[in-house]
């Protein structure tokens, strides 16, 4: 009875937190939505950028280099946040870059990802010797700086786009593997597991079918946060001049370019910088949003 | 308790082993470094060229087959030779330990910045919890994770340097020098320092020995520092030290920005330089520190803690 009685208390506060209105719950999940619509933006800006862009990123306009931001200086022709040593119109060059600087992160963090998650399922689920080579190839992977070894294999094997996007990507799978390797290693030993082994499953139909739904959440959270450390490892390596050269640079690159002009012209570096801040910024609060919401237990855990 | 520090020595070594062993022969596969070494000079004839290309192979060792080579190199390595640069014509050895004490000077004081400001920092706001200073304290720290460093010291540098002419723009020389880029290293450090001494001692604090602690009537001061600052302080080195391998990432990259003399700078010249000798060193250089350190680290738990010996 008393058991009934909490059920009936559990769905009447449920329906109290539904009637408590779309305000009460956006204020909830506050922070959640605004690193939604930050990623949400740059997806945007990255997916019609050429478009948006209100002037060619590209073209030179040597008549106005240094142009003030417009609500410095309201004159005509000077781009909305102002134009570059070249004359070249910010707002747009930082529309068009954000496409270089998130098919970046996002391939990088699919390849870590899928890598991670295959070697971490075999070494968590067959054990052993595998498991021991797997992850001791992990640890030495962790045992070198991540961005002084990225710097030695870009300068030993060249850079580029897909090169900068393969190294991103391997470099950052030790993380995702050691998660779900530890995920596996409890869910193996369950009853739905042994249930379905006993039913005659064979590995590969357990660990995609049974074991990999089961542990996959805290992979898509932990993807959502490394996001924004490859974005930021991106572009200290375009600062350092080991970053994908192109026509149409990375804001890492718009940052390290604008270095011999920040006395003349702060704006040429610090709108770059807040984009790179900004995506950084909502993958975190997005991550740490998905967390919350996928997975209750851990509210509040990381730091 | 041997048992356990030995196959920690052991476990370490092989990590080491396997760092060197990737690197080398990454250098391989990348292709020919004796190419990168030769002086190509307009004025040179291709046949000399030719010659010093040989002539640097056979130095090297190149000519033979690459298994020999890497049991060469052990061999010398084993004498402390790694090869000279290519760019400075002294041993690799000699210009990382010439930088070094640079790096390790930056290295402390940004730990330091980073334990007394972020210590205070997260004690703050954890006691001021949901206040304006919690408030600050947390805007502090996001800025401190999602600020690119590099882009950072630029800043400082424009505000601290062109602007008000206080403290040098780059360079060492005086104290002062190493101000802008310490600070700008120990942001990272600063921002997780103050978010993990925040939780900690939010959890802490809702402990019973807390609720005794007052209790017996000891003043709030005792409470928070010998208490609650004590039990969370194992946590917090935790962090410091795990946050090394970022840190000196950052490292590379701040020495760049304020044109300091250590071995991440080294390390970016070499690179530009293609002088692939440093880089090897260095890398070979942090991975050992990070290593080691990481070793330390769980030799002083083992001590403290005896469970983990029997793990």
């Amino acid at each position: 009875m008393s058991e009934l009685a909490g059920t009936f208390d559990r769905a009447s506060e449920r329906r109290a937190a539904q009637r408590a209105g779309i305000w009460r719950q956006l204020w909830i999940h506050r922070l959640g939505i605004i690193g939604t619509t930050l990623m949400l933006a740059f997806v945007i800006a990255a997916l019609f950028g050429p478009w948006i862009a209100p002037h060619d990123p590209v073209a030179i306009d040597l008549d106005n280099p240094y142009a003030q931001p417009v609500w410095l200086d309201p004159a005509d022709g000077r781009g909305i946040l102002g134009k570059d040593n070249l004359g070249r119109d910010i707002l747009s060059r930082i529309l068009v870059g954000s496409r270089n600087s998130l098919i970046i992160a996002f391939s990088a963090v699919l390849i870590g990802m899928v890598s991670g998650v295959a070697l971490g399922l075999i070494t968590g689920y067959r054990g052993g010797l595998v498991d021991d080579v797997i992850m001791r190839i992990a640890d030495t992977q962790t045992a070198i700086p991540f961005l002084v070894l990225l710097i030695a294999v870009i300068a030993f094997l060249g850079g580029g786009l897909v090169n900068m996007i393969v190294f991103l990507g391997v470099g950052s799978w030790v993380g995702f593997a050691r998660l779900i390797r530890g995920e596996v290693l409890s869910i193996r030993e369950r009853d739905y597991v042994q249930a379905a082994r006993a039913l005659g499953a064979g590995d590969v139909r357990v660990m995609f079918n049974h074991i990999l739904p089961n542990s996959i959440q805290p992979v898509i959270v932990a993807a959502s946060l490394s996001f924004g450390g490859v974005i930021l490892t991106e572009a200290a390596l375009s600062f350092l001049g080991l970053g994908v050269g192109s026509i149409v640079p990375t804001w890492g690159k718009m940052v390290a370019d604008s270095r011999d002009y920040v006395t003349v012209a702060w704006h040429l570096s610090v709108f770059p910088a807040v984009a790179i801040m900004l995506v950084v910024l909502g993958t975190n609060l997005l991550g740490d949003w998905l967390r919350d919401v996928l997975d209750p237990r851990l509210k509040g855990r990381r730091g | 308790m041997s048992a356990f520090v030995i196959r920690r020595l052991l476990q370490a070594a092989l990590v080491v082993v396997s760092v060197v062993t990737l690197v080398f022969f990454l250098i391989r596969v990348s292709g020919d470094p004796a190419s990168l070494g030769v002086n190509l000079d307009d004025f040179r004839s291709p046949e000399q060229i030719k010659a010093e290309y040989e002539d640097l192979r056979q130095r090297m060792g190149l000519d033979r087959h690459i298994l020999i080579q890497y049991a060469q190199f052990w061999q010398r390595a084993a004498r402390g030779n790694f090869g000279y640069s290519f760019r400075y014509g002294v041993p690799a050895t000699d210009l990382i330990i010439d930088r070094l004490p640079n790096s390790l000077r930056l290295g402390a004081l940004a730990a330091l910045i980073g334990i007394t400001a972020g210590l205070p920092l997260g004690v703050l706001a954890a006691l001021n919890r949901g206040t304006i200073i919690d408030n600050i304290a947390t805007t502090v720290s996001v800025f401190g994770i999602v600020v690119p460093q590099f882009w950072l010291g630029i800043m400082l540098i424009i505000i601290f340097s062109v602007q008000f002419g206080i403290l040098p723009t780059s360079g060492t020389g005086s104290w002062r020098h190493i101000i802008l880029p310490a600070v700008t290293l120990s942001t990272g450090l600063v921002a997780t320092v103050a978010r993990i001494s925040r939780s900690g001692m939010l959890e802490a604090l809702s402990q019973d020995y807390i609720r005794t602690a007052r209790a017996k009537g000891l003043s709030e001061r005792l409470v928070i520092g010998r208490h609650a600052l004590r039990n969370g302080s194992i946590s917090i080195i935790t962090v410091v030290v795990s946050s090394l391998p970022h840190l000196i990432g950052t490292v590379v990259v701040v020495e760049v920005v304020f044109a300091w003399p250590g071995v991440g700078n080294l390390m970016a010249q070499a690179v530009a330089n293609r002088d692939y000798p440093v880089v090897f060193l260095d890398v070979i250089l942090f991975g050992t520190v990070t290593v080691l350190t990481f070793l330390v680290m769980d030799l002083m738990y083992a001590v403290i803690d005896p469970r983990i010996r029997h793990r």
